[in-house]
């Protein structure tokens, strides 16, 4: 049980850690918690090996590699928005008719855009953000001991999983991949990828334990 | 990096906490799906799917944000987001036949309609609509519409262009007196110098027709015979019924005679979807068209025909049917007639002394017509088409095997294209097209086709219940400036040659040596929504005729918008769009009976919000003023007063039918006559009373009803019979069969009078006896599908009783009358065309589009000169340039004019056929006008037309552009707080404009009446001969001469018709009832004639 625990808690924090890294650029002080955290370190194995990252000053890091990096990847080549990249002509659908939205809305959230700069509630950001709410009210329930709640959420994750988040973000990341030039913004990609991958297995395994 | 979940979990578990990383964007909600937040709290729907519409029980009050918001702030949901409070009104589009469901989005803080929308309770649109239905809320809010009704300057002459402002009291009480003081003479000469012309009627039932019909004469003009009289011959000599109602849906072969799937066919966009839904259950689309219209393009198979050449296709695939007894057997035996043409031995005998059969057989059976069928049509072979109508026989084998794989699933629909482009139209469409269908048995059922009257369901002239009186009596009247006689089966009015019968003296006097009354002028000419000056052939004479004010005395016409024909009436009465008016209107447009509400929205919002209206028979232009749209009517309450104003006292018995039975003494309301009216319906009056509410609510609060779905075969259904009564039930009758006659062969029951035994055209049948039953069959004298039609016969065009095609030379002299007036044969000069003008643009509608700005925008430049590739390097034609396309007519040799388009070489038109649509080349005179009584300018269909300089020299017309869009800022500068006209705050983007305006050409002016022989259809397609422009010329001019358009109708007319009586001196078949409204069975007698007339041949 304790061990559910725990992991539960580790996912909490990789969804929000990756929602701050996508949602805007990186600050000192989150890359410098990267930086001084060895265990952290392993999921960027290609930053470990950049120069830079240990030589350069963080401030200047950031201003000059980092942020550039950001907006040539999310700004301007690859934008961040469910919306976007799966509609044909490349539309951003930020109306209430987003489906992401919805699923938001029927699931009992709402999204207050006003604390993102993100112009839709389909940003790969909120999207993650939203996952670590999911996996949040997952962990509170198993704190109580609540089978049935947890095994409804569970599904909630599965399908937004499925229906939205790893449906699109998985070749979104990819073509992140393709697009950084920064061994960082790579390293966030390819992370968030693995993780998305193994996260919706671990939510099916269990979710078939549960059923079984 | 390979790391799996474990390592994850491993680093990050101690790493962050992660939730103090994230933004907190997303929240939780205090309830499932029920935002808590400030400004999301009121947002009401979580749309499932994209043909999401609001809830029902929520149309009254509906929170959106405007669709601009994300521009503006960024995304739906942040802070300051105004929400509109909207109430959603369902109507109906106007600006098609189609009649689409729309709902009005109308802002109640604001009063004004945000957007149109589709209606999902209509269920022959499904809630869809196309760009015109959208576009409603442009025309609204256009900045050029008339404000007011406007009236002729006094001492000005008409098209001066000077007026005043008046009231629509003012109006009423001219129009009124100048109708009453004609009424009450008595006069028939009188009544026939009042007349009601429609262009778009939009309505269905017979509203305004019973408004005409309680006048008590023969008022009632239409547009018809510039649209559809030529595809309406083609069904009704087949069925009684004018128009086929396909179920495209369940087809497996679509095989379209014209554009009608992606272009702008009737009931585009409810077809088109049809059409789509059955492409993906595996149905193949065939496109007959000369033209690579949109439609031919994503079908399976194009057959880029000569145009009029058609009929050749459905012979050649009928006769391949019959010879390798392929047709369908089982529903010929039982539903064609057959029985009356193999036992008409005198007839056979005929076809015979024509060569077209080598024997009559001597017995009567199935057999021996099938055998005589084989051989009539043994000629008409696919080398023999594919010769005559200049498609690859390849085309034809292939179509062969679609129609093979259909079996008794094939659609068609013939209305417009070859049916209204050609001599012969009805012919080589309905007449020809139906005989093929109907061989394959694809009539009636699941897929195949069934009848207009079947679907539609109308019942807007139907609230007599509501009124003191119900019905008027039958008109004794003939007026025949309506039904001249040289057209006696033509189905609707000769409308398009009012001009031309009101000019021709040497006419007038020949029919009235034969006893008959011709007006030689108008008292009054009241017109709805209808251009002819514009639209119709030969627009300079309707220009001469509205001028005279000796031939056209008073002249109104009620418009939304200005118009060519407006600047040259007396009276322009701003009536309302297609949210600003009540007309109920159905359409058959799959086998299922709907029927829809078009409503004033602005009016049933205010009234939803508590405004009450201080006279309630004029409710919808208090509600206008209210909501200050201006002083924009609407017809029904128009007629009603204006009824009023025509019979104030009574005395003329005109009152009553218009007058209250609730409130005695007072008008009918339009909530008393609609409840009556949809009263009718039985089965929404049941679901009324179960959910409490009037059937005008239900059609207020919905918009649109279904009566009864899946209506197949309804030939077959048998018709009510009571033994002890002997009597049979028809519309809710008992009819005494000792009052009939029962034909022996077919079994077709119809009435004793006149006889009716001897003269189909007598015949009114009311049922079909079979197999012992009594069934509702068809609406001919036979009661089947006629085969061969004896009326035709009756009338003297006994060649034309059979679906034929001219088959060689010699035939094309014979059958002068169905042949095409731009056949081939007729192309001698090196640069001769067939023009093809007829098709329409799919974002355009006649001429009812131009005041929309969005439809302006989305058709510029759409319409060149389209020519064949190899034509125009033939001719040294380049792309963009000016050509000159002379107007020559074969029946009379005469040129008329000519007119100047841009050539676009292309291959998507065949070989020796050019195609321009007509649809555009819009004009104005002057930019603006100032109004008496006004102290802001008018301006004049700004976005869509061109400044027209015209030049008259007695016959000789011309017309040239001058500037195109009229550019101004949409501002209020009168002092009239109550009207938002002309709307700044709706026509932001009216600084985009970007276009010029003046393409297209206003090639109808050139085009002389061609009015059908037969079907009356004016003959749309043109002989043309086709050069490059000189230096001097500009794209968009026309040069016409009308006193040879004249001659060219003269010619048409004398050459061509077989003129009225018919037997027993009708005036034309009984069983072709005039539309409208019924007629005594006198009116149909000529005067001075009986028994057989002889036909001037």
């Amino acid at each position: 049980m304790e061990d559910i625990i725990e992991i539960t808690q580790a996912r909490i924090n990789m969804y929000g850690l990756l929602s701050r890294l996508f949602i805007e650029e990186v600050d000192p002080f989150t890359l410098a918690k990267i930086k001084e955290n060895e265990d952290l370190l392993e999921l960027f194995p290609n930053t470990r090996e950049w120069d830079k990252f240990w030589e350069k000053d963080v401030m200047k890091l950031v201003e000059e590699d980092l942020n550039v990096d950001f907006t040539t990847i999310f700004i301007l080549n690859v934008y961040p928005y469910e919306s976007v990249f799966v509609n044909d002509e490349g539309h951003i659908n930020p109306t209430i008719t987003n489906p992401t939205l919805i699923f938001y809305r029927d699931n009992g959230y709402s999204i207050d855009l006003n604390k993102t700069r993100a112009l839709s509630p389909d940003h790969i950001g909120v999207e993650l953000e939203f996952m670590m709410n999911l996996v949040q009210e997952e962990l509170n329930a198993l704190a109580r001991e609540d089978e049935k709640e947890v095994e409804r959420v569970r599904k909630i994750q599965k399908k937004f999983l499925e229906e939205h988040l790893a449906n699109w973000g998985l070749p979104y990341l990819l073509a992140v991949k393709d697009i950084a030039e920064t061994p960082f913004y790579y390293d966030v990609a390819d992370a968030t990828l693995e993780f998305l991958m193994s996260d919706l297995e671990h939510i099916s395994n269990l979710l078939e334990e549960q059923t079984a | 990096m390979k790391t799996s979940r474990r390592n994850f979990l491993k680093t990050v578990a101690a790493a962050v906490g992660g939730a103090a990383l994230v933004k907190g964007a997303v929240e939780k909600a205090s309830t499932p799906a029920v935002a808590s937040e400030e400004t999301t709290a009121n947002l009401t729907f979580t749309p499932k799917h994209l043909d999401y519409y609001p809830p029902f029980d929520k149309w009254n009050d509906w929170k959106e944000p405007a669709g601009d918001v994300w521009k503006l702030k960024g995304g739906a949901l942040r802070n300051g987001v105004k929400l509109i409070n909207y109430m959603l009104v369902p109507t109906v589009c106007n600006n098609c036949e189609a009649a689409c469901g729309l709902t009005a989005w109308v802002d109640k803080d604001a009063l004004v309609v945000r957007k149109f929308m589709g209606n999902p309770f209509h269920t022959g649109s499904r809630g869809r609509n196309c760009a015109k239905g959208y576009a409603t809320q442009a025309q609204m809010y256009d900045p050029d519409r008339i404000p007011f009704p406007l009236k002729r300057a006094p001492g000005a002459k008409r098209g001066e262009g000077k007026w005043v402002r008046t009231t629509w009291d003012e109006a009423l009480e001219t129009i009124g007196k100048k109708i009453r003081e004609a009424l009450e003479t008595g006069s028939e000469l009188e009544r026939k110098m009042i007349m009601y012309h429609v262009g778009r009627p939009n309505e269905s039932g017979g509203f305004t027709a019973r408004v005409v019909w309680t006048w008590g004469g023969d008022h009632h003009n239409s547009h018809t015979n510039i649209c559809s009289s030529g595809g309406r011959l083609g069904s009704i000599s087949w069925t009684g019924d004018d128009r086929t109602s396909p179920d495209f849906a369940n087809s497996r072969l679509i095989f379209l005679s014209s554009s009608h799937a992606a272009d702008a066919g009737h009931y585009y966009q409810q077809h088109a979807g049809y059409i789509a839904d059955a492409r993906a259950k595996g149905a193949k689309l065939v496109v007959m068209d000369p033209r690579l219209s949109n439609s031919a393009g994503m079908a399976d198979l194009w057959i880029p025909v000569w145009p009029g050449t058609e009929g050749a296709i459905f012979l050649a695939l009928s006769s391949r049917l019959l010879q390798e007894d392929k047709y369908n057997r089982k529903f010929v035996e039982r539903w064609f007639n057959w029985k009356t043409f193999i036992k008409d031995k005198e007839y056979l005998n005929y076809l015979k002394k024509e060569g077209r059969i080598s024997k009559v057989p001597e017995g009567n059976t199935f057999e021996d017509f099938i055998s005589v069928l084989k051989e009539l049509y043994s000629p008409y072979t696919f080398e023999w088409a594919a010769e005559e109508t200049r498609v690859p026989i390849e085309k034809i084998e292939k179509l062969y095997e679609y129609v093979l794989w259909a079996g008794d699933r094939i659609t068609s629909y013939f209305w417009r294209a070859q049916a209204a482009g050609n001599r012969g139209g009805w012919m080589n469409a309905g007449r020809t097209g139906l005989f093929f269908l109907a061989l394959t048995g694809s009539i009636g059922g699941v897929g195949g086709v069934g009848w207009h009257h079947w679907h539609v369901l109308g019942v807007g002239g139907k609230g007599g219940k509501s009124t003191l009186a119900d019905k008027p009596k039958p008109v004794d009247d003939w007026n025949e400036l309506l039904w001249p006689p040289e057209w006696p089966l033509s189905t609707y009015e000769l409308s398009f040659l009012l001009p031309h019968l009101l000019s021709d003296d040497e006419w007038r006097e020949k029919w009235a040596k034969r006893g008959l009354k011709i007006p030689n002028k108008l008292k009054v000419w009241i017109s709805k929504i209808y251009n002819p000056v514009w639209i119709n052939p030969d627009g300079f004479r309707w220009i001469e005729v509205l001028r005279d004010e000796n031939k056209m005395e008073l002249t109104v016409n009620l418009s939304p918008t200005w118009s060519e024909t407006n600047w040259f009436v007396d009276y322009i009465l701003p009536v309302g769009l297609a949210g600003e008016r009540h007309d109920n209107q159905s359409a058959e447009s799959k086998p299922e009976r709907w029927t829809a509400f078009r409503q004033p929205v602005l009016r049933v919002a205010l009234q939803k919000m508590g405004w009450k209206p201080k006279v309630p028979w004029r409710a919808t232009l208090e509600a206008h003023k209210k909501a200050g749209l201006g002083e924009v009517w609407e017809e029904n309450e128009f007629w009603i007063n204006l009824a009023w104003a025509i019979d104030p006292d009574g005395k003329l018995g005109i009152r009553k039918f218009w007058e209250s039975k609730k409130n005695p003494g007072q008008p009918v309301t339009i909530e008393e006559w609609y409840d009556a009216a949809y009263g009718t319906l039985p089965n929404l009056r049941k679901v009324c009373e179960k959910l409490g509410v009037t059937p005008y609510e239900y059609m207020r609060d919905r918009g649109a009803w279904t009566e009864e779905t899946n209506v197949y075969n309804v030939m077959e259904r048998e018709v009510p019979y009571d033994p002890v009564k002997k009597a049979i039930k028809v519309k809710g009758k008992w009819i005494p069969l000792s009052k009939c006659e029962i034909d022996p062969d077919t079994g077709a029951v119809y009435l004793k009078h006149h006889g009716a035994d001897k003269y189909h055209s007598e015949r009114h049948t009311i049922a079909v006896k079979k197999d012992g039953k009594f069934l509702v069959g068809f609406h001919t004298p036979t009661g089947h599908l006629e085969y061969y039609s004896k009326t035709f016969v009756e009338w003297g065009w006994p060649e034309y009783a059979i679906p034929i095609y001219p088959k060689d030379e010699e035939d094309r002299r014979k059958l002068v009358h169905i042949l095409t007036h731009v056949h081939h044969s007729y192309m001698t000069e090196e640069n001769a065309f067939a023009l093809n003008p007829v098709f329409r643009l799919p974002y355009n509608i006649h001429t009812r589009s131009v005041n929309a700005k969005w439809l302006m925008e989305i058709s510029q430049n759409h319409n060149p000169v389209w020519i064949y590739e190899k034509d125009a390097e033939r001719l040294g034609i380049k792309r963009g340039d000016p050509i000159k396309v002379r107007v020559v007519d074969p029946v009379s040799g005469i040129e008329t004019g000519y007119f100047v388009g841009m050539a676009m070489p292309t291959q998507a038109t065949r070989p020796g056929v050019i195609a321009c649509s007509h649809h555009s080349g819009r004009w104005r005179v002057k930019n603006t006008v100032k109004v008496d009584g006004f102290n802001q300018e008018l301006t004049v269909l700004s976005y869509g037309s061109a400044l027209a300089e015209i030049n008259e020299q007695g016959s000789l017309k011309t017309v040239r552009w001058k500037d195109g869009v009229y550019h101004h800022k949409v501002k209020r500068k009168h002092n009239e707080n109550w009207l938002k006209w002309p709307y700044p705050e709706v026509n932001d983007d009216i600084k985009e404009v970007w276009w010029n305006g003046a393409t297209g050409v206003w090639q109808n002016a050139v085009f002389p009446a061609n009015p059908d022989p037969l079907s009356g259809m004016h003959c749309w397609h043109k002989k043309v001969l086709v050069e490059k422009a000189g230096p001097d010329d500009r794209i968009g001019d026309v040069v016409v001469n009308i006193e040879a358009t004249f001659k060219v109708y003269q010619a048409w007319r004398d050459k061509l018709t077989r003129p009225a009586p018919g037997p027993n001196g009708l005036r034309r078949p009984k069983w072709f009832p005039r539309p409208w409204y019924p007629h005594t069975d006198k009116s149909y007698r000529m005067p001075g004639a009986s028994g057989h007339s002889s036909h001037e041949e």
